[in-house]
């Protein structure tokens, strides 16, 4: 579960880090510094996230079951991107950073 | 695929320096290695894709086509003891079985087993609580699906079993050269990772679905291909086995495989036929079954088999749950029969194997729960979609292609000549109606005849001869009529309805299926909503679900919308279905 809000919020950082999406999103273009430190911080999240779905946690799913979760939320969580760029590009960054928060909360829950 | 991108004289055009002319011809030659594996095998790996992704829910299929399974009640601890002796009571002189305990996803309890008599496995499924045998309907339930997806099987005593697994061998060697080569041909494979523009219409929204389908789930179709291939590596790649297990006697194959589920060789016994056996001793089965739970720290027991082994000792094997990790072969206790003391464990932890059983368990998706199967369910229809748009886009392009020319001149005469409503361009080459024919019977076709076959398995008389078998032949004589439908319309009387009346024709069956459900059994909606039953009710509720969604399909491509479709865009791609289906906004999130 943060898995997932944790790669839609990182994918959505990669996405407003591409200058076509930035530009659907916010309407202007983004300085190439910009979207450079976007498309960094997405893949920082992502890597995050990965850690956490690999680390043994305590509820006793192995590793392998987290890993191959983490690869399903990987891709849930980026058709879940590529559809809000598509209709609901002015909403995207609002989303991700609920996604964010979301996924602090879920990690923090134990979920 | 992405030929379209290619700027439009790239070739001809002057090149600085020669690295990028080389680096266009390697892609262009991906590239039409991409189109033709696509295409050849295309309809064929469709097939296999689609079928395999309702293989997700075998057990629920199983289940929903034998309603008689339905209201069994909860199993208690002592469900094995129950049934052994249930099954003793019926079979005195029973020589081996296999049990399959109880879990969430199938209520009975199933046993194999065999007697001193022809040698022959019979199937029993029992109450868990009372033993009382369930006599079910003859079919072959979710079971069809998942041996078509790896062999073609036609028919429910398998034919032709080993060519089809060629057959699907080969198709899925093509499935992953064009992954590959998909990879290859997408120059902006980042750039265009979340674009989807369905407003552009045409081939565009076709490529971009292509794109987002095969890019945001890649991992899953790489893994689920390669681990296609590797589950039958015995029988692709025999040489290996040839090489390394060569013994007087010649090839030992079977020592081969012994090496490979972490079993001593001189514990697997071969019975043939004719071979005369005793029957089994009583079993301590209680204890056994303790002794289990307690070694697995609490975990889950899936089988339980019972057997004679080489030097004729009782032995009763017991198998992991399989929801219990990754890996496909779960670890497995063998036991003394009688004493029901512990001899050993067979949990082969070689690199080798251990990566061989988690791709294995990867492709299998056994240790996945309600919404991580969803999920992959989801993928796979994708995956399906992604085949799908990659076939319709080969014959958008060259409509597109062959029309850019002539659209020019052609559009005032096209305004001067009012289109009655059956006609088509009449240029179409015949190679290119007959992929559109191919097309329609497979992407419309196969979800037709799935339905049919459900709708079959609740109409046809329980007393059928062989009414396994007559299932099937409801669900191949569908797909052959769907073919025939497409080839009618669009090689032997050209109109534009053939996609429309196709989709809604499967709209109509999957509708009518849980009706149907209502009509004949007790498993209905009325009843299993109620309760509570989800994986009843789910049922006919994803077809609920999968009828609507082609009933909006049909609906997209009816024939008079296309030329509304035509007056508010720009470009107009010529081919109606097509070009309606492209202006669907979300054909790409929710498969049909």
């Amino acid at each position: 579960m943060s898995a997932f809000f944790l790669c839609f919020s990182a994918w959505s950082a990669i996405a407003l880090g591409l200058d076509r999406h930035h530009e659907d999103v916010w309407g202007h273009e983004g300085t190439a510094r910009q979207l450079l430190h976007l498309r960094r911080a997405g893949w920082l999240v992502l890597l995050f996230s990965l850690w956490l779905a690999a680390r043994p946690a305590g509820g006793g799913t192995p590793a392998s079951l987290g890993v191959a979760a983490w690869v399903v939320a990987l891709s849930l969580s980026a058709l879940a991107v590529t559809a809000a760029v598509t209709w609901l590009p002015r909403r995207a960054p609002a989303l991700a950073g609920a996604a964010l928060v979301g996924g602090l909360t879920a990690w923090a829950g134990g979920w | 695929m992405n030929l379209n991108t290619l700027p439009a004289g790239a070739a001809a055009a002057p090149q600085p320096a020669k690295t990028p002319k080389d680096r266009e011809g390697f892609r262009q030659a991906m590239s039409w290695l991409h189109t033709w594996a696509g295409l050849v095998l295309g309809w064929l790996l469709f097939a296999i894709f689609l079928t395999g992704t309702l293989s997700f829910f075998k057990s629920e299929f199983n289940l929903w086509m034998r309603p008689e399974v339905h209201g069994l009640p909860a199993a208690d601890a002592h469900v094995a003891p129950k049934a052994l002796a249930a099954l003793q009571r019926r079979v005195p002189d029973v020589t081996q079985w296999i049990m399959r305990l109880p879990d969430e996803r199938d209520p009975a309890v199933t046993l194999l087993w065999r007697d001193t008599g022809n040698g022959r496995f019979e199937t029993l499924r029992m109450n868990p609580q009372t033993g009382e045998a369930i006599t079910t309907r003859d079919t072959m339930g979710g079971d069809f699906f998942y041996r078509f997806h790896f062999e073609l099987r036609t028919a429910q005593k398998g034919r032709w079993a080993i060519q089809g697994r060629w057959v699907v061998g080969a198709a899925t060697l093509m499935m992953f050269i064009a992954l590959l080569t998909g990879i290859v041909t997408h120059r902006r494979f980042f750039k265009d990772f979340f674009t989807f523009r369905p407003a552009k219409g045409g081939q565009r929204a076709w490529l971009d679905a292509h794109n987002v389908s095969g890019v945001l789930v890649l991992p899953f179709y790489l893994m689920i291909t390669f681990s296609g291939l590797m589950i039958f590596h015995t029988l692709y790649m025999p040489s290996g086995i040839a090489t390394a297990y060569r013994s007087d006697k010649g090839i030992d194959s079977n020592a081969y495989f012994a090496d490979l589920q972490g079993e001593k060789p001189e514990r697997r016994v071969r019975r043939g036929a004719s071979d005369k056996v005793d029957p089994l001793p009583p079993i301590a089965l209680e204890r056994i079954v303790d002794a289990a739970s307690t070694r697995w720290s609490g975990g889950r027991i899936g089988t339980l088999q019972a057997r004679r082994d080489a030097e004729g000792r009782a032995v009763v094997e017991v198998t992991r749950h399989e929801g219990d990790r990754l890996q496909y072969r779960p670890p497995r206790l063998l036991f003394d029969g009688v004493t029901g003391q512990w001899l050993e464990q067979a949990d082969p932890t070689s690199p080798a194997v251990t990566t061989y059983g988690v791709l294995y368990g990867l492709h299998m998706a056994r240790f996945a729960g309600p919404g991580m199967r969803w999920a992959l369910f989801g993928f796979g229809l994708l995956g399906s979609l992604m085949i799908a748009t990659g076939m319709v886009l080969w014959t958008v392009k060259r409509s597109a292609r062959r029309q850019t020319p002539s659209q020019r001149k052609g559009a005032a005469r096209d305004a001067a000549t009012t289109s009655a409503p059956h006609t088509t361009t009449p240029r179409i080459p015949f190679g290119e109606r007959l992929v559109t024919a191919i097309n329609m019977a497979t992407l419309g076709g196969l979800p037709l005849a799935c339905g049919v076959f459900l709708a079959s398995n609740r109409l046809l008389p329980l007393t059928t001869d062989h009414r396994a078998d007559a299932e099937l032949a409801c669900f191949f004589s569908t797909w052959g009529m769907a073919l025939l439908w497409g080839l009618w319309s669009t090689v032997v009387r050209p109109h534009r309805a053939g996609w429309s009346v196709l989709m809604a024709a499967g709209a109509a069956v999957w509708t009518t299926l849980p009706l149907l459900n209502a009509i004949t059994t007790p498993t209905h909606l009325g009843i299993t909503l109620p309760a509570g039953e989800w994986m009843w009710a789910g049922m006919d509720l994803s077809f609920l679900v999968t009828g609507a969604l082609m009933g909006w399909l049909a609906w997209r491509l009816r024939p008079g919308r296309s030329r509304q479709h035509k007056a508010a865009s720009t470009r107009t791609p010529r081919t109606a279905p097509e070009a309606a289906l492209a202006a669907t906004p979300d054909v790409s999130t929710s498969g049909a």
